[in-house]
């Protein structure tokens, strides 16, 4: 697993992700109703329950009570053994409740974090969007700097049933103000769809974003399965695309040998290549973009020389 | 005979005359895609599919219908469900065996509804 | 799948991968990890994918396989266990330990003298014959305009002319198309067989032709050569090799009057003509050309036009019609069905039966095969396959004829026949057929106890 990552927790989604969340980050979960944003949540905690890690878990919708429940229902009923051990917190929060959303959830979650570096979930993110309309983006950055300093967050946020979005995939998030500016801000935007035939592509989830990251970019579909939870189900030529390659190696080592006659810019156009190297998942050859980023480089070394 | 979905739309792809297959959600979302490098004409025609495709198929899932053909350019593009929520395109040169081509997709697409139900 | 306890046993591996190379390193490979069977016969058919390729394909198999019996085709589509496929390339290996298998084949000059030739090297006594010959032969873009310019020209000389004439020339150009090998007669090519093996042994005459026509094609391969527009025969000496021919139409009649009447029951007659022809070239319908006689008929010659003069060399030229000109055999009183809608750029018409034994009335039908899905399968119906190896060959015009549809034969033929078995997709095939294994009177006799026409046939060996 890279550093810095932590594991989401959901079965087949990781490798997509190049190792998982990063650390410190915010991660949004979208999508409709019944699609299991919840259930992402609550695996995502189980798993870094079951290795020692704490967790806190906002709900501005069910009780303790209710969600002990759904993951008893799932076979996930161990969970409730975390909560008397105190590994795992969950708050439930109305969101009326808030005065100053900014202040008020981020020393929530502090007061009632049982650990240091927890992984955060809130479910949804809904109610503080809606309760500070006139300074949003400024509320939710600060919560989102909050969060980010904290711990590892998980953040649902449901698709109003009127959404433009809901029949593209999220694609066209511009048109829909309650949710565009938690994804603009999020560092992750996971979009997870159920067309509702009861086919295999039905289910999908989708990696809208994942900064500093390279990741999948189809549609993956996805089952919910008893005492697993979420399992994703890409296939292996999809998991291949986001895989490195290596065939095209003796390419960038051509690439990089030529940097050496451009001095210090050469030293750091060498790097970013030995970069690109890393990250190379596509099939087709990278010579073109070698040839064009060597020459536009060269000419500006020339010319500045 | 073990069905796999990218084999099936590899093995559409290799069929001589079809330049490009694709399977689309029914919402228009392409699932998965098989096309080959960079041809001019071939990118005007996926502009094409990528602004009308869910109406097609809307179209096409409302009045029930099997197949659809377009011929934009030199392709001949068909349209054709493959389960409730899928729907296998292919893109053909107009002058290939259009009646084998059309047998093929057909037969990809009871595949793939194998692999998806 | 490989069979146990079974006398020919058969494996099938297909591919369709677009390089020719890699498909046939695939049929390989996947031949390889059936390590053990040994086979004694090879079956070859491919797509028009690779034409232009099958060489480098064959140099391939023989490479691996040495010196084994092979033969094979172009097709437009084979059905086996595990699919039905009208794209790609199929390797079937054959082990038969009670069989003497033989295959051998000709590239002569001239079409008869290439039968007389092969029909010269072979032997059998008992057992069957599968011819594999071109119906008609397409040949290079310069030997093309030259059959182009030798049907303006003999045409040209036909205006005007006496019937006398007219015959005289039509003879000299179905002479130039037999030596040229540019049109199979199977009815004369099956005759040539049948005298050569005393009568005694079925022959199958596999006719190859494309329903998108292309420049030099189709392709006859024959022990890992592709041997283009000659012919090639698959011998195979055993006992109790069943011979299966069968047709979609009613029966013939006793006499021309009642075989008429069977035929005005059946199809759907447009026009009666008085065909002036010479051998197997048809002159003049009624005085006219026939392309001209029926265009106003059939609708299609236009488009057949367009896309003759603008789209052979692209493989966009498709025989499929649903029309056929009927010719009456004075001799049988059988029927041979002529599709009609192709289009020639000059007046007269050949094609790839001759039909100096038919009479001059001919008559312009069509037939609605709708109801007729199983008889393009009949001869798989009703009989015995127990242990069998099922070697079967259907007409291509299903394909055109029911769509989708086709593909209830893959189940249908997987249901009738097990898992031993392999069928081609090509033009209708013909056949010798001795009188004792014949299942009844079948409209489409040519010759005596010969059938062929050019559309609703098929046939099938056990072995």
């Amino acid at each position: 697993m890279k550093t810095g990552r932590i594991l989401t927790g959901v079965y087949g989604l990781d490798k997509l992700m190049d190792g998982g969340f990063r650390e410190n980050t915010i991660n949004s979960i979208y999508g409709g109703p019944g699609v299991g944003k919840t259930t992402f949540a609550l695996q995502y905690s189980l798993f870094g329950l079951d290795r020692g890690e704490k967790v806190i878990f906002v709900s501005f919708e069910m009780s303790e009570r209710q969600i002990l429940r759904d993951c008893k229902d799932i076979g996930w009923g161990a969970i409730k053994d975390y909560v008397e051990e105190g590994d795992l917190k969950i708050v439930h929060i109305f969101g009326e409740d808030l005065e100053f959303p900014s202040l008020d959830i981020t020393e929530i979650i502090k007061k009632s974090s049982p650990g240091p570096n927890p992984r955060i979930v809130i479910d949804p993110f809904t109610y503080p969007t809606f309760y500070s309309d006139k300074e949003k983006r400024k509320s939710l950055s600060t919560i989102f700097q909050d969060l980010r300093a904290f711990g590892t967050t998980v953040v649902v946020l449901e698709e109003p049933a009127d959404s433009a979005t809901s029949t593209n995939c999220g694609g066209d998030i511009h048109t829909n103000r309650l949710l565009s500016t938690p994804l603009y801000l999020s560092d992750t935007v996971l979009f997870l769809q159920n067309l509702g035939f009861g086919e295999m592509y039905d289910r999908t989830i989708r990696i809208m974003k994942h900064r500093g990251s390279k990741h999948g970019e189809g549609i993956y579909p996805y089952s919910i399965e008893s005492g697993l939870g979420i399992v994703l189900r890409a296939s292996k030529k999809q998991i291949d695309r986001v895989m490195s390659k290596t065939k095209f190696d003796d390419r960038f080592v051509q690439a990089i040998e030529k940097t050496r006659t451009m001095g210090k810019p050469g030293e750091k156009l060498a790097v970013k290549i030995g970069s690109l190297r890393k990250n190379w998942v596509l099939d087709e050859d990278p010579q073109q973009i070698l040839d064009l980023v060597l020459e536009e480089e060269k000419k500006s070394y020339e010319n500045k020389s | 005979m073990k069905i796999n979905l990218e084999d099936t739309l590899d093995q559409l792809y290799d069929i001589e005359g079809i330049e490009a297959c694709m399977l689309y959600r029914i919402d228009g979302v392409p699932i998965t895609i098989r096309v080959p490098g960079y041809r001019e004409h071939l990118l005007e025609t996926m502009f094409w599919l990528e602004k009308h495709i869910s109406r097609v198929l809307g179209e096409m899932n409302r009045e029930g219908l099997k197949e659809t053909i377009f011929y934009f350019r030199n392709s001949r593009i068909l349209i054709a469900p493959s389960s409730r929520s899928t729907v296998l395109v292919t893109v053909a040169k107009a002058e290939a065996n259009q009646q084998l081509i059309s047998l093929e997709t057909l037969r990809a697409t009871k595949l793939i509804e194998i692999c998806v139900t | 799948m490989l069979l146990k306890g079974v006398k020919t046993k058969s494996i099938t591996f297909f591919t369709n991968k677009k390089d020719h190379e890699q498909a046939a390193n695939d049929l390989i490979e996947k031949a390889r990890l059936r390590n053990g069977f040994n086979p004694n016969l090879i079956l070859f058919y491919a797509t028009l994918k690779y034409n232009g390729k099958y060489q480098s394909m064959l140099d391939i198999f023989h490479k691996e396989f040495g010196e084994i019996p092979q033969i094979g085709a172009s097709v437009d589509g084979m059905i086996f266990p595990e699919d039905m496929r009208t794209d790609g390339a199929a390797l079937v290996l054959c082990r038969d330990d009670d069989a003497q298998i033989s295959v051998k084949g000709v590239n002569e000059k001239g079409v008869i003298n290439s039968a007389e030739k092969l029909a010269g090297m072979i032997k059998c006594n008992n057992g069957c014959i599968v011819l594999h010959f071109p119906l008609v032969r397409v040949p290079s873009v310069l030997k093309s305009a030259e059959f182009f310019a030798k049907g303006y020209y003999y045409s040209k000389k036909c205006r005007g002319a006496t019937i006398e004439n007219q015959k005289e020339y039509g003879r000299k150009f179905a002479q130039y198309c037999d030596n040229d090998n540019i049109f199979y007669l199977p009815p004369t090519i099956l005759e040539i067989f049948a005298k050569q093996t005393g009568y005694s042994v079925p022959i199958i005459g596999v006719n190859v032709m494309h329903t998108h026509v292309r420049l030099n094609s189709p392709s006859i391969f024959c022990n890992f050569k592709d041997i283009g527009g000659g012919i090639a025969a698959l011998v195979i000496e055993k006992q109790d090799v069943n011979t299966i021919y069968d047709d979609i139409f009613s029966e013939k009649g006793k006499t021309m009057e009642e075989t008429r009447r069977n035929v005005s029951n059946e199809f759907t007659i447009i026009k009666e003509f008085k065909a002036i022809f010479e051998k197997n070239v048809l002159i003049s319908l009624d005085g006219m050309a026939p392309v001209e006689a029926v265009e106003n008929l059939i609708y299609a010659t236009e488009k057949k036009k367009e896309d003759l003069l603008g789209n052979l060399e692209k493989g966009n030229y498709n025989l499929n019609t649903p029309y056929g000109l009927l010719f009456f055999n004075k001799k049988t009183n059988g029927v041979f069905l002529l599709g009609i809608g192709s289009y020639y750029p000059f007046e007269m018409f050949p094609f790839y039966v001759n039909v100096s034994d038919y009479s001059n009335d001919v008559v312009l039908a069509y037939e609605f095969v709708e109801d007729k899905f199983e008889s393009f399968i009949s001869g798989l119906i009703g009989s015995n396959h127990n242990d069998k190896f099922v070697f079967f060959f259907l007409d291509v015009l299903v394909v055109a004829a029911f769509g989708e549809k086709v593909f209830e034969y893959k189940d249908k033929v997987k249901q009738l026949l097990g898992e031993n078995y392999f069928g081609i997709l090509s033009c209708s095939p013909s056949a010798y057929i001795p009188l004792k294994y014949q299942r009844r009177n079948y409209l489409s006799e040519a010759g005596k106890n010969i059938f062929f026409s050019s559309g609703g046939t098929n046939a099938c060996l056990e072995i």
